[in-house]
C-alpha cells in the first residue's frame, strides 16, 4: 500500500519535472538558433552596407534610436548589451530582459529577410504588383517630400526601400499608405527594418510587405 | 502493482500536459473599454457596455487601444460584433519603435459573419525592444468591439 502511495505522489511530480526540463532545453535551443540567425543576418547587412551605403548604420543595435541616438544617450538595448550580467542572479534582470527582447525582434527580422530571399519569383504577380504598388507608394512618398528608392517583388512578398525626409514624413507615409480608413496602398502585413539615418537627417527604411491573407513568416502557433 | 504503476505513469503524463498547457497560455486580455477614440472629439460617440464599446454616432469612427508589451512577438486578436455588412468593423494592429517609427503593421481585417461576436486573428507582429504595440478599429454606427487579446 505504501509503495502505491509513493508512486501516486512521485509519478505526477516526476512528470512535471521531466516536462519542465524538456521545455527548458527546447527553449534554449530555439533561442540559440534565433541568435545565430540574427547574427548571420546582421553580419550580412553590415557587410553589404559597408560596401554600398553612404549612410551611417546606427540602428541595428537599437532599432528605435534612428533619429535620437546620434545626439542622445545610448539606447537601453545598447546599455543592456554592454553591461555584464549580474553574477548568480536567478531572476532575469532588466538588462537581460531587454537583451532577450532585442534578440527576439532581430531574429524575427532575420527570419523575414530569409523568407524573402528564399522565395521563388512568380513573374506575373511580381511584375504586376511591382508596378501597381510602386506607383501608389511613389505617389504618397512624393507628396511628403520623400522617395521610393527600390522595390522588388517575388511570389507573395515585396521588399521596398524608402527614403523619408524625416521621422514625421515616415509616420505620415504609414498613416496614408497603410492605415488610412480607405484607399490604402497595401493591406497585407508590413515589417519595417531598423532605420538608417543619413547625414542630411533623412531616414532610409527597408520594409517587407506580404500579400493580403498571407504572413511574412510562417506563424508559430 | 503493475496497475498502480500504469496509473501513476498516466497521471504523470496528464499532469505534465496540464502544466504544459498552463505555461504556454500566457495571453493578455483587455476589454475594449480600455481604449480611446483616435480623435478626442469623438468621445461622445462611444459608449461602454460591459466593457464593449459601441459607436452611437452616424458615421464610422476610429477607436484605438495601447497594448502593453514586454517581449517581441505578438499575435493580436480582437473580438468584434458587426450587425450587418453595411455596419462593419475593420481593425489593424501596429508595432512602433521606442521613438515612434513604424516597426510593423498587420493590415486590416473585418468579420465576414454578422450578428454575433467574431474574433479577428492578426498575423504576428514583432515589437522592437522598448517599443510599443497598439490596435485600432474603424467602427461603423451600431457596431462594437469587445476585447483585445494578445
Amino acid at each position: 500500500m505504501k509503495t502505491r502511495f509513493v508512486w501516486l505522489i512521485a509519478g505526477p511530480l516526476l512528470g512535471i519535472l521531466a516536462f519542465h526540463e524538456y521545455r527548458a532545453q527546447t527553449d534554449e535551443v530555439a533561442l540559440l538558433r534565433h541568435e545565430l540567425a540574427a547574427l548571420r543576418a546582421q553580419q550580412d547587412r553590415l557587410a553589404a552596407q559597408a560596401l554600398r551605403s553612404p549612410f551611417v548604420v546606427q540602428a541595428t543595435a537599437a532599432p528605435a534610436g534612428a533619429a535620437r541616438a546620434a545626439e542622445g544617450p545610448p539606447a537601453a538595448a545598447e546599455v543592456a548589451r554592454a553591461a555584464p550580467p549580474p553574477p548568480g542572479d536567478a531572476v532575469e534582470s532588466e538588462a537581460a530582459r531587454t537583451r532577450r527582447w532585442d534578440d527576439e525582434a532581430r531574429a524575427h527580422q532575420a527570419a523575414v529577410e530569409q523568407a524573402f530571399a528564399d522565395q521563388a519569383r512568380d513573374e506575373s504577380w511580381a511584375a504586376r504588383t511591382r508596378t501597381s504598388l510602386g506607383e501608389r507608394l511613389d505617389a504618397v512618398s512624393r507628396s511628403l517630400g520623400s522617395s521610393l528608392r527600390d522595390i522588388e517583388c517575388r511570389s507573395t512578398m515585396c521588399r521596398v526601400e524608402m527614403q523619408y525626409r524625416d521621422g514625421d514624413a515616415s509616420r505620415q507615409f504609414v498613416a496614408r499608405a497603410f492605415t488610412a480608413p480607405e484607399d490604402r496602398a497595401w493591406n497585407g502585413p508590413v515589417l519595417y527594418m531598423p532605420a538608417r539615418t543619413g547625414s542630411d537627417g533623412s531616414l532610409v527604411m527597408v520594409m517587407y510587405l506580404a500579400r493580403e491573407g498571407t504572413a511574412l513568416v510562417k506563424q508559430e502557433l | 502493482m503493475k496497475t498502480w504503476m500504469r496509473f501513476a505513469i498516466v497521471t504523470a503524463l496528464i499532469a505534465g500536459a496540464m502544466v504544459g498547457i498552463a505555461t504556454t497560455s500566457s495571453a493578455t486580455s483587455f476589454p475594449a473599454f480600455i481604449g480611446q477614440p483616435q480623435a478626442p472629439g469623438d468621445y461622445t460617440c462611444f459608449v461602454n457596455s460591459g466593457g464593449a464599446v459601441f459607436n452611437l454616432c452616424g458615421v464610422t469612427k476610429r477607436f484605438c487601444a495601447a497594448l502593453l508589451v514586454s517581449s517581441s512577438d505578438h499575435n493580436v486578436e480582437i473580438n468584434v460584433l458587426a450587425p450587418d455588412i453595411d455596419h462593419n468593423v475593420a481593425c489593424f494592429a501596429q508595432a512602433v519603435t521606442r521613438d515612434h517609427l513604424s516597426a510593423g503593421i498587420t493590415g486590416f481585417l473585418s468579420p465576414g459573419v454578422f450578428g454575433s461576436s467574431q474574433m479577428l486573428h492578426f498575423p504576428t507582429l514583432s515589437v522592437p525592444a522598448a517599443g510599443g504595440l497598439y490596435a485600432c478599429c474603424d467602427i461603423a454606427p451600431s457596431a462594437s468591439i469587445q476585447s483585445f487579446n494578445y
